[in-house]
C-alpha cells in the first residue's frame, strides 16, 4: 500500500516537474500579422493606432494648409496612458512620428534627448578636443511650433461567458503660440474574447 | 519509508509554489475607474512581521497596523500627517496562506510610496513588492484605480 503511494506520488511529481520545463521552438513571422493571442493590448493594436493616426493627420485638410509652403516642427509630448496595462506609449508615437518624418511634410524635435544633446554640444565647446571653428555652437536650435499629444483609454466589460474591451485612442495637434487645436482625431478598437463550445 | 514519502510529496508542494506567480499582472485588460499622473516623493521598502490571525480577517488587521507604524516612521513632524493614505492592490502572493486556523507569523515585503500627482495633491500608497517594478524618486507614475476597489501603483513608460 506505502509503495504504491509513494510510487504515484513520485510520478506524480515527475509530471509537475516536466510541466515546468517546457520545450520550446523559436521561428520567424510576419511581423504585420494579425495578434490574436489574448484581449490585451498588442502588436496589432499598436500598428492598426499608429497607421490610422498618421493616414488621418496626412490627408486632413488644416495639415494640408500647414505643410503648404513650409514643414512645421513638432515636438510629442507623452500620450497619457488611462488604461489598467502596462503600455508602452511611447512605441506609439515613435511609430506616429517616424512615419509622418518619412511623409516629409513634418520636422521632429526629440525632448527625450535634449540631454544627450546637451552633453554633446558641451563636450564640443569645453573639452578642448574639437576645433573650435567647428563645433556647433549652443543656442542654436529650433523651438518647436506644434505639440501632438493624447490619451489613450479603455472601457473593460466580462462575463463568465465573455469579456469585451474597448480601446479609444485619442491624438491631437496644438499650436503652441496661439494655443488652438489645430488637428484631432481618435481612433477605436474593439476586441471581443468569447467562450467556444467544441463538438466533434 | 515515511520520509521520502514526506520529503516527495513536500517537493511537489515547493514546484506548485514555485510555478504560481506572485507578481503583478499589469498587462491585463481590467475596469479602471481613474487614472491619475504623478511623481514619486520617496520609496521606502519595508518588511513587515504581522501576526495574522485568519485568512479573512487578516489583511484588515494587518493593514489597520502596518499603516499606523508606517505613517508614524517617516511622518513624526507632522506635514505627514494630511496625508491621504492607501493600503494598495496588496495581492497577498508573498504570504504563506494559513490552513490551520492558528496564529501564525510571516514576514510581508512592501513597498511605501509617496507620490504627488499632477494636481498637486499626495498620496502613500502601500503595496506589494515586485521584483518586476522596482520605484525609484522622481519616477513618473500612474496611480491606477481599480474597480475593484484597490489601487496600484505603474511606472509610467
Amino acid at each position: 500500500m506505502n509503495k504504491l503511494i509513494l510510487v504515484s506520488s513520485i510520478s506524480l511529481a515527475l509530471v509537475v516537474l516536466s510541466g515546468c520545463t517546457n520545450k520550446s521552438v523559436v521561428r520567424y513571422g510576419d511581423a504585420t500579422a494579425v495578434e490574436t493571442t489574448d484581449i490585451n493590448f498588442g502588436s496589432t493594436d499598436l500598428q492598426k493606432v499608429a497607421g490610422q493616426m498618421t493616414d488621418s493627420l496626412l490627408v486632413s485638410p488644416v495639415v494640408g494648409t500647414l505643410t503648404a509652403n513650409t514643414r512645421p516642427i513638432i515636438f510629442v509630448e507623452s500620450i497619457k496612458n488611462k488604461t489598467s496595462e502596462h503600455i508602452d506609449t511611447e512605441s506609439i508615437t515613435d511609430s506616429i512620428s517616424t512615419k509622418l518624418l518619412r511623409s516629409g511634410k513634418f520636422r521632429f524635435v526629440d525632448m527625450g534627448r535634449v540631454e544627450a544633446a546637451r552633453q554633446q554640444l558641451d563636450f564640443q565647446q569645453n573639452s578642448g578636443m574639437v576645433d573650435a571653428s567647428k563645433a556647433m555652437q549652443f543656442g542654436q536650435q529650433v523651438g518647436a511650433q506644434y505639440m501632438l499629444y493624447g490619451n489613450l483609454a479603455s472601457i473593460v466589460k466580462s462575463n463568465k461567458d465573455k469579456s469585451d474591451v474597448y480601446y479609444k485612442f485619442t491624438l491631437r495637434l496644438m499650436d503652441l503660440e496661439s494655443g488652438l487645436v489645430e488637428w484631432a482625431d481618435e481612433t477605436e478598437i474593439r476586441k471581443t474574447k468569447e467562450k467556444e463550445f467544441v463538438s466533434w | 519509508m515515511k520520509t521520502l514519502l514526506l520529503s516527495s510529496l513536500s517537493l511537489l508542494i515547493l514546484l506548485f509554489s514555485y510555478c504560481a506567480n506572485a507578481d503583478y499582472d499589469r498587462n491585463q485588460a481590467i475596469p479602471v475607474e481613474k487614472v491619475l499622473f504623478g511623481k514619486v516623493v520617496s520609496v521606502r521598502n519595508i518588511s513587515q512581521e504581522e501576526l495574522i490571525q485568519d485568512k479573512n480577517n487578516g489583511w484588515k488587521t494587518f493593514g489597520g497596523a502596518l499603516i499606523g507604524g508606517v505613517i508614524g516612521n517617516q511622518f513624526g513632524g507632522g506635514s505627514g500627517r494630511d496625508v491621504a493614505t492607501i493600503l494598495g492592490a496588496i495581492i497577498g502572493g508573498s504570504v504563506a496562506h494559513n490552513r490551520h486556523n492558528q496564529p501564525k507569523r510571516v514576514v510581508t515585503r512592501l513597498v511605501e510610496l509617496m507620490i504627488t500627482v499632477s494636481g498637486g495633491e499626495q498620496f502613500m500608497v502601500i503595496q506589494d513588492y515586485d521584483n518586476q517594478m522596482i520605484f525609484h524618486t522622481n519616477d513618473k507614475v500612474r496611480m491606477i484605480y481599480l474597480a475593484n476597489n484597490s489601487v496600484r501603483i505603474d511606472k509610467q513608460f
